[in-house]
């Protein structure tokens, strides 16, 4: 075992640190990746530190590692932990170690480009969690493409009173709806409140393309079901009801990464489930039961595997109308 | 609240009265001193050097020692004699601009209140200062020394606030204080960065004194407890071992390096769990 070490004071360091003293090495497959502040509680109801959560990454990455690969990452930046302020960081830092790869993408809006990250290796997962990135938020596409989207997404996002069974119930509609169309579909948590549909492509196709399927479809739902489900995005609108969220099929929109933590009360994690589990949820009125920690995320995969896996490999083509 | 001095402002042949108060309080835990066997509180007493025996305090003057061992004694009448003049008012003598006052020169801030008849002209140098964005520099004496002070406006009423000589601001040149940083524009860039990150608004009310909460707490829980130390103690924090915690992830990453097949059923590595402070 790797011995770890803690960095050498120097001057020139102490000014990148709040306190040059906390900052250690870890050896991470041969890179040597600062961390600091491990001791720090990231998540105070349930006492959580940055240690933990940078422990969960580790232990996640087989399986997160695939689904990160050449995606452009959005940090979502929470340094303080969960109670703290967070910020969104699309730009790469410039103080990155020169091992983070970087994918450049045009923004129309800010009329350059933007170098995102990439978290293709463990190395730079576990310096993106020490900067206290806790969320890990992905583009659709990969970056050698990022006009192609390599999948579908609904996200199923509850107007309280409605909850995660009220998106378990949409969400079975949905797969209905993809099964009539020989269309494989797999839901995970969205690790918050709600439920998230993806439809594996993995064939040529535009955001366009898959916008405009996922929005014929939301308000085809919402037309069978007024009052379950709504597809536009006023919150007003949302009160009591399950909002499709077709908008995410955009390329210019991260969506939480499956196997991500969530900044919430717990360290809730967006986990892959089986519509089984989905249906036995609505059945037993149990939202609990599509509710998982880090912890329950770290032995659920030791029993399933990535039920993800087929959402990068699985190639089905989208037919012009829902 | 209680003025602390009335007298009035005055430039020119404006003269508005005014009250003074305290703008400032200091929020300190006082502790008595006691003897420890039976809490008693102990008192300080004045003895005279020469033979140990206590001095009542109508026995006491006030002396300057103008040169070692030499006293000359001043009283009442005298400190009088040196403030009479100026006792009662706020002589303004200049205008400036606020931004060209080095902040460190500012000691002490009071309120101002306009007294009988002084409301109308208070308002109007109040409002002059505004829109010429100017402070008045003044002399004022209170109690028994004089200070300089500025006139400011705020909001809606003028503050006073005590400043400092120039004479009385200690020279930094003999500090040893490097020229120029001696860190490449990486280290500039990192820090600036940083510096960007943890950039927020001014907010007076985020920033609270912790240490005298924290002290509260524990008063409260030993008067509770009628003065036993508390059972538990507190929220204090256990110390950690940062190094520990890097050896503990450490670990982690060999086990992740060597399993790739997150199927194979692993046992020992996932079923230890990470302690908050290992």
């Amino acid at each position: 075992m790797a011995v770890p070490r803690s960095s050498k004071s120097a001057p020139a360091r102490s000014a990148s640190s709040r306190s040059a003293a906390a900052k250690q090495i870890l050896n991470v497959n041969g890179r040597d990746v600062p961390v600091s502040h491990l001791e720090k509680i990231f998540y105070p109801k349930s006492g959580f530190t940055k240690a933990q959560v940078i422990d969960y990454y580790i232990r996640i990455s087989p399986l997160l590692l695939p689904h990160l690969k050449d995606r452009p990452l959005t940090l979502k930046r929470y340094p303080d932990g969960v109670d703290g302020g967070f910020f969104y960081e699309k730009r790469c830092p410039p103080y990155r170690p020169d091992w983070v790869k970087t994918a450049p993408v045009w923004s129309e809006r800010n009329d350059t480009e933007i170098h995102y990250c990439l978290a293709n290796d463990l190395p730079s997962i576990v310096w993106a969690a020490n900067l206290g990135d806790l969320e890990l938020h992905t583009f659709l596409s990969r970056a050698d493409n990022v006009d192609r989207p390599t999948m579908l997404v609904f996200d199923l996002d509850p107007g309280p009173p409605a909850n995660m069974l009220h998106c378990a119930e949409t969400g079975l509609l949905l797969k209905e709806h993809f099964d009539a169309l020989n269309l494989q579909s797999f839901p995970k948590t969205s690790g918050s409140k709600g439920l998230q549909v993806y439809v594996p492509l993995n064939t040529p196709i535009t955001y366009d393309d898959t916008k405009s399927f996922a929005h014929a479809l939301a308000i085809e739902l919402e037309n069978a079901r007024p009052e379950l489900i709504v597809s536009r995005m006023e919150k007003r609108l949302r009160t009591g009801k399950v909002l499709v969220d077709w908008s995410q099929n955009d390329r210019h929109k991260t969506t939480v990464c499956v196997y991500s933590l969530r900044a919430k009360e717990r360290p809730t994690v967006s986990t892959p489930v089986e519509w089984d589990e989905v249906k036995a949820a609505l059945k037993k009125k149990s939202a609990e039961r599509l509710a998982f920690t880090s912890d329950e995320v770290l032995k659920r995969v030791e029993k399933n595997g990535d039920l993800f896996a087929p959402v990068l490999k699985l190639k089905q083509k989208l037919p012009r109308n829902p | 609240m209680r003025a602390i001095w009335k007298g009035s402002i005055s430039f020119s042949l404006i003269n508005i009265p005014i009250a003074l108060y305290p703008a400032t309080r200091r929020e300190e835990l006082k502790f008595r001193l006691l003897r420890a066997k039976d809490l008693s509180p102990v008192n300080y007493k004045r003895v005279a050097e020469v033979d140990g025996k206590e001095v009542p305090w109508e026995e006491i003057v006030k002396g300057y020692e103008y040169e070692k061992g030499k006293f000359v004694v001043l009283k009442d009448e005298d400190f009088k004699r040196a403030d009479i003049e100026a006792t009662q008012s706020v002589d303004i003598i200049d205008f400036v601009k606020l931004e060209e006052i080095n902040p460190i020169f500012f000691d002490k801030p009071y309120y101002l209140e306009p007294e009988k008849r002084g409301e109308k002209a208070y308002a109007l140098l109040r409002d002059a200062l505004k829109q010429t964005e100017r402070v008045g520099i003044a002399k004022v004496v209170i109690k028994t020394r004089q200070h300089l002070a500025a006139v400011k406006p705020q909001k809606n009423l003028l503050a006073l606030e005590l400043m400092h000589f120039a004479e009385e601001i200690v020279d930094a040149s003999e500090l040893k204080i490097p020229e120029k940083p001696e860190v490449g524009a990486r280290e500039l860039t990192m820090a600036k960065d940083l510096i960007e990150k943890m950039s927020d608004k001014w907010d007076a009310t985020k920033y609270t004194d912790d240490y005298r909460h924290a002290l509260l707490d524990v008063i409260h829980q030993k008067v509770k407890s009628g003065g036993k130390a508390p059972a538990t103690r507190g929220a204090a924090k256990k110390p950690t071992n940062v190094v520990d915690l890097v050896s503990v992830l450490q670990e982690s990453l060999e086990h992740a390096g060597r399993s790739t097949s997150p199927k194979r059923k692993t046992t020992t590595h996932h079923k230890r769990r990470m302690s908050k402070a290992a």
